[in-house]
């Protein structure tokens, strides 16, 4: 039983529950939920699942190493190298998420289960593809059951989707406020007007919404409930409908300002960015990353040289949504195995989010990783969001054991770009003040010119401490 | 069917969503059952007037439509045109590098 943790997050289901030993996730399968469980395995929805790459493989232990007495089974889940939030998706990623999820429910239909719950947290990238994580996410399949889950599916995965591609990408964001989704009363006063008359939104979302006031002062009474349930084929049909109003939903084609940016709008020209690959590539040799985060990754292009370098997980940051999800659709196109490309404002990062500010963990939790990779970042954190220097520096140290960094001086022709449209008040941004902060944080290992540029490379580990 | 009955799990389920999708699960599978015999239909007088005219075999397209089958409340695509905005500067200002 020592050193074993019950992960703060898993506690709503009383099926069970997800508890960490030595490093390694376990769950463990309350007695509770024996039934449902073995008639997961024995139907063969498990294999087929496991197979079809749509849940997440596990295997089953010796229930000794339980972490409490009430247990049925443990199982160790095949480990993710990185868990992430749904509002740190791009459009095509929960779009993904949200057509796998509507593919499981319907093999479980047919095996004589359904879905308890569809929440987005659920899904997660496993192998270049979105897969459920929670085993325990199914419950026998009753003749005329409506499904529990419908409203947790539209809340989490059609009204984001819906939000972000008829009204603006950046309504994603909204997830970070509503724990459980956006509601749908709020996503259909968002919504534009005409979306009421199409039949997918118009009945998932508005008329949804619309009965859901209805009833709201009605859930006790008798009255309220219907009078005959809803019979398989008509299940079915919900779940085809709900499939075919999501793939009607196309990523909003907004051109914006980073999605070109190594192509048409770089700083370096070819021989710069070459010169820099160079330098990040035999830095990254020398001592392989097993974890890294590239902070401001645009399309991915240095991420994919930590992949190359030997990282089991490279998380590729990005504030620009176009950029996350082009990106993320490389990966799942070249099946990129252990590349995640996220959305993350770097001045206003994700939060610990949830009960008690423990169920869903900030950025800073999930690390820290191996290295981070801050490449063409540092004057937009100091000169464009006035972040001081020693600020910036001691933020980094709580992210990552080694940090290979820029400095973009302000001869610079982005920094002046920056600096044109307001005085300069920033004295202090210059390269021995860089250092000097850095060094009360990071230990400087190497420093070298990016040639055909006024910039410089920096390779530091983190202080002990 | 007494809604008691149901299997309703640990999650809230909201009873307004409830009853809603049972009413649209219904709505849903009789436009699929509609669109079917629709089809089936439409099948049957083209094979009837293609005996009858069967010169415009050659010359028409196929009897058979090509969202054959396909129900006729299964998109939104016919109804939505999608909105396109343009993207406002906030969401990338930060960054010029």
């Amino acid at each position: 039983m020592a050193l074993a943790a019950r992960i703060p997050g898993s506690f709503r289901d009383p099926s069970g529950f997800v508890f960490s030993r030595q490093g390694v996730v376990h769950r463990q399968i309350a007695s509770s939920y024996a039934p449902q469980y073995e008639q997961l395995i024995s139907s063969g929805l498990y294999d087929e699942l496991v197979s079809d790459k749509l849940l997440l493989p596990h295997e089953e232990l010796d229930v000794r190493l339980a972490f409490s007495e009430e247990a049925y089974k443990v199982l160790r889940p095949a480990q993710l190298p990185f868990i992430s939030h749904p509002f740190e998706w791009s459009f095509s990623q929960l779009k993904d998420a949200a057509l796998t999820t509507l593919r499981i429910q319907r093999a479980a239909l047919k095996r004589g289960m359904t879905l308890k719950d569809a929440s987005a947290y659920n899904v997660q990238l496993f192998d270049a593809r979105p897969a459920l994580i929670d085993t325990l996410s199914f419950e026998f399949y009753e003749a005329g059951s409506p499904w529990v889950a419908y409203r947790q599916f539209c809340q989490h995965f059609l009204a984001p989707l819906a939000l972000m591609s008829r009204t603006d990408v950046r309504l994603g964001q909204l997830f970070r406020t509503y724990i459980d989704g956006v509601p749908l009363d709020l996503a259909s006063r968002l919504l534009p007007f005409r979306t009421r008359f199409g039949l997918g939104l118009g009945l998932h979302v508005h008329a949804h919404a619309k009965a859901q006031r209805q009833y709201s002062a009605h859930s006790s009474s008798d009255k309220a409930r219907p009078s005959r349930g809803m019979s398989v084929k008509a299940f079915q049909s919900l779940v085809t409908h709900l499939e075919q109003t999501i793939l009607s939903l196309k990523a909003p084609t907004q051109q914006t300002e980073w999605a070109d940016y190594y192509d048409a709008n770089n700083n370096y020209g070819k021989d710069g960015l070459d010169a820099k690959e160079r330098v990040v590539q035999s830095i990254l040799a020398e001592r392989p990353p097993n974890t890294v985060w590239d902070l401001g990754a645009n399309d991915g292009r240095f991420s994919r040289l930590a992949r190359a370098a030997g990282a089991r997980s490279v998380v590729a940051w990005d504030i620009d949504p176009n950029c996350v999800d082009a990106s993320y659709r490389q990966v799942i196109a070249h099946r990129e195995q252990g590349h995640f490309p996220l959305l993350l404002d770097l001045t206003n990062p994700s939060p610990a989010m949830g009960w008690a500010h423990r169920e869903r963990l900030s950025l800073a939790e999930r690390g820290p990783v191996d290295v981070v990779l801050a490449l063409g970042l540092i004057h937009h954190l100091a000169i464009s969001n006035n972040v001081p220097l020693s600020q910036v520096a001691a933020y980094f140290r709580t992210l990552t054991r080694r940090l290979v960094i820029e400095w973009v001086p302000k001869e610079d022709s982005q920094v002046r770009k920056l600096l044109a449209t307001r005085p300069d008040i920033f004295p202090d941004y210059v390269q021995a003040k860089f250092e000097a902060d850095f060094a009360n944080q990071f230990r400087i290992l190497q420093k070298v010119s990016v040639e055909g540029t006024c910039r410089t490379l920096y390779l530091m580990e983190a202080l002990p401490g | 069917m007494d809604m008691n009955l149901f299997v309703l799990g640990y999650l809230d389920a909201g009873t307004g969503s409830l009853i809603f999708q049972i009413l649209v699960a219904s709505l849903v599978s009789a436009g699929v059952v509609f669109g079917g015999a629709m089809t089936q239909l439409r099948s049957f007088f083209s094979r009837v007037i293609l005996r009858r005219r069967p010169e415009e075999q050659s010359v028409g397209e196929s009897p058979l439509s090509s969202d054959q089958g396909e129900s006729p409340l299964s998109s939104d695509q016919p109804v939505i045109v999608l909105h396109v905005e343009k993207t406002p500067e906030s969401v990338t200002h930060r960054k010029a590098a």
